[in-house]
């Protein structure tokens, strides 16, 4: 095995891959930006080297810096994580360059997959079903293109080969608007991706976004660890997931793991990958696309099939084969949930909210994994998203599980910034949630946040505490009357505390430092 | 003995009234007589266990500014003590600026301040742009008012709660 693994990322995901990398006693060379540098992720490292300062365009996207640091550290492979430079092709090529191994897919597969118009001729070589649509359309022939979408139907979209993040993608409901469309479509393609490509597809709504877990080893062996429902979007990202999902049976099971196989065998695939399927009502699924790196959500199938993803990863990036087993031996066995936990207020149309973590009451118990960057005193950066963990439950069916994730996310409590936890709470208690009966638009169309509780019994505690907080910062000096279990350290720290928080606002902690 | 405090929620103002004894703190709060809570703090700011009647509460206090954020589950209360009856003025956001002032309502970095010092602005009107997550945020001016100082450039990092921009109140 590998005896030094750089780490090209950070927040929860840089910490998820060193337990693996510590478990199987390989050394963790943590790569960091400079508002970084009190995050977890440096401190729990073996080696961690600075590479710049915080927008990502300065350190964690730059490759050569990423290449320096494990050059410097001796680093035998990368793990890239996901986002960053993950499905960068240019990236795995410089690992190679460098004699270092890139813990992914090889670049040409990223490349085939990385272009839709691409990936979706090889789906249809393969014998994958794609979305109807037309991928031989041009600009300067209006008049074919119009023909192409009268065979598809209306509406139609019109995205970009390139394209990501819901850029260059044009809903089209007549055939009127289809030119205007695609020269929209075609020119925000050129500007983002420096890519003019584009294609037309069919509008399957309502639909499931449904996806398999792939692991293949390059030596032919692929093995699919099931779907996760990942139908529960905002603004095209996801928020919560399940595994397995509630409308695959074990016959859509066997088809979505034979298609997801067939996926990855037709790109030449290795390591860890995900095939996503949108699925109609009819139970007709067809290839969306294909990520070339390990998902944010891809605990939930780490906790129904036992697996170690990442030990997965390691293994192949090294030159392992994938164990002798059929992918028709694998099931699921109980229901995960994950709920992603992101800095946004849920009351105000999910704005960003960032800045200094005071406390954390981290959720444990039977069945509760919290994968999160979170401690008291971290101060979170404003130059990444908006993720700040992720709480993932597992239980024996997927009502115990809901009612585990109400129970944790109860027990979560974060002070300091405002997150997304009362919209969980919200979607949990929800009657479709919770029968199942959603689609990808649900979550914008349908659901509604329910606003803040007026006349809030809280408030009264709230008022009760702060009142006696106020008096004891006024008595500060003799608060033997207070009763505490506390040791004395922490009646010292609290002495001091109080006597800081006094002052203006900054508090106990201080930015940026630990503690002095 | 007992002590008076005077807090503000939302626009309604409560009277507390503590009374300190081996048991813990009596709470009167608008005349009316909640009981005997029996505190114990883990730091303060930290987080306050409450017993009332045999009835765990817990909420975390901390300061910002002027006021206190109150956590209780997953809501936080911002609380303002308040002296006398006046009351202060609110902008945009939950964050009460008192009139002179305009602060920073979350944590980011500020990518364009749309007004120069002496600039005359109007209610409403954007006075700049603080980006966070990506997102970019338009903070705009509570009142009519003249720029007085600038604590800030383009590309500076704030905290929620920083005091950006100082002006004064001009009437209409």
């Amino acid at each position: 095995m590998f005896k030094r693994v750089l780490i090209a990322n950070r927040g929860e995901i840089a910490l998820r891959i060193q337990r693996t990398c510590r478990e199987l006693g390989i050394e963790t060379v943590a790569v960091y930006s400079e508002p970084d540098r009190n995050s977890l992720h440096v401190r729990n490292a073996d080696h961690a080297i600075c590479i710049g300062p915080g927008p990502a365009l300065e350190s964690y996207l730059v490759i050569e810096k990423i290449i320096d640091a494990a050059v410097q550290s001796d680093a035998e492979a990368i793990h890239p994580g996901y986002g960053f430079l993950s499905e960068n092709s240019d990236f795995a090529d410089a690992c190679d360059a460098a004699n270092i191994t890139f813990i992914g897919p090889p670049s040409s597969a990223m490349k085939d997959m990385g272009d839709k118009v691409s990936a979706r001729r090889l789906m249809e070589k393969a014998g994958v079903p794609v979305v109807p649509g037309a991928e031989d359309i041009k600009i300067d022939d209006i008049e074919s293109a119009k023909d192409e979408a009268e065979k598809i139907g209306f509406p139609l979209m019109v995205k970009a080969s390139a394209g990501g993040g819901g850029r260059g993608i044009r809903l089209v409901h007549k055939i009127e608007d289809l030119e205007n469309a695609m020269r929209q479509s075609a020119s925000e393609a050129q500007s983002s991706f420096g890519n003019p490509t584009i294609f037309l597809e069919k509008y399957v709504s309502p639909a499931r976004h449904i996806e398999v877990q792939i692991m293949a080893d390059g030596e032919g062996n692929v093995r699919a660890f099931g779907e996760r429902e990942c139908s529960i979007q905002r603004r095209h990202q996801k928020v919560i997931e399940e595994a397995p999902s509630i409308a695959v049976t074990p016959e859509i099971r066997k088809k979505l793991c034979q298609a997801a196989e067939l996926a990855a065998l037709s790109c030449g695939y290795k390591n860890a990958g995900t095939v996503e399927f949108l699925m109609g009502p009819d139970n007709e699924f067809y290839f969306l696309e294909m990520n070339a790196r390990l998902q944010v959500e891809h605990p939930v199938t780490e906790l129904v099939y036992g697996v170690d993803l990442v030990a997965l990863q390691l293994s192949i990036a090294f030159g392992g084969t994938l164990p002798a087993i059929d992918s028709d031996e694998l099931h699921p066995n109980g229901w995960a949930i994950e709920a992603r936990i992101n800095g946004e207020n849920a009351y105000k149309n999910f704005v960003p909210s960032i800045g200094l973590i005071n406390h954390v009451t981290q959720p444990s118990g039977p069945g509760v994994r919290f994968d999160s960057m979170l401690y008291d005193g971290l101060d979170v950066p404003p130059f990444y998203d908006s993720m700040l963990g992720k709480l993932i439950v597992w239980a024996e069916d997927r009502d115990l599980a809901i009612k585990r994730l109400r129970r944790a996310l109860n027990d979560l409590l974060i002070v300091g910034i405002e997150t997304n936890i009362p919209f969980h709470k919200a979607l949990l208690n929800n009657s479709d949630f919770q029968t199942g009966n959603f689609h990808t638009g649900w979550l914008e169309e349908q659901f509604v946040m329910p606003s803040l509780e007026e006349n809030d019994t809280r408030a009264k505690i709230a008022l009760v505490a702060v009142a006696i907080a106020r008096h004891l910062e006024k008595s500060a000096n003799s608060n033997d009357n207070v009763k505490t279990s506390s040791s004395k350290w922490v009646q010292a720290s609290r002495q001091s505390a109080v006597n800081i928080s006094t002052g203006q606002r900054g508090s106990a902690w201080r930015r940026g430092t630990a503690l002095n | 003995m007992a002590s008076r405090y005077r807090f503000e929620l939302d626009g309604e103002i409560y009277n507390i009234v503590l009374t300190e004894s081996d048991q813990g703190f009596n709470v009167v709060m608008n005349e009316i007589d909640l009981g005997t809570y029996d505190i114990t703090i883990e730091g303060l700011p930290g987080l306050f266990s409450m017993l009332l009647d045999e009835e765990p509460t817990k909420a975390y206090v901390q300061r910002d500014g002027r006021s206190y954020n109150v956590t209780v589950g997953d809501r936080t209360f911002l609380i303002q003590e308040t002296l006398g009856s006046q009351r202060s003025r609110s902008s945009v956001g939950s964050r009460l600026d008192p009139v002179g002032i305009i602060s920073a309502p979350l944590a980011g970095v500020i990518i364009e301040i749309k007004v120069a010092e002496g600039d005359i602005f109007s209610e409403g009107q954007a006075i700049l742009i603080i980006e966070a997550m990506k997102m970019q945020n338009e903070i705009q001016a509570p009142i009519s008012g003249k720029i007085t100082s600038i604590h800030f450039k383009p590309g500076d990092r704030v905290d929620s709660g920083d005091i950006v921009i100082e002006y004064d109140e001009i009437d209409g």
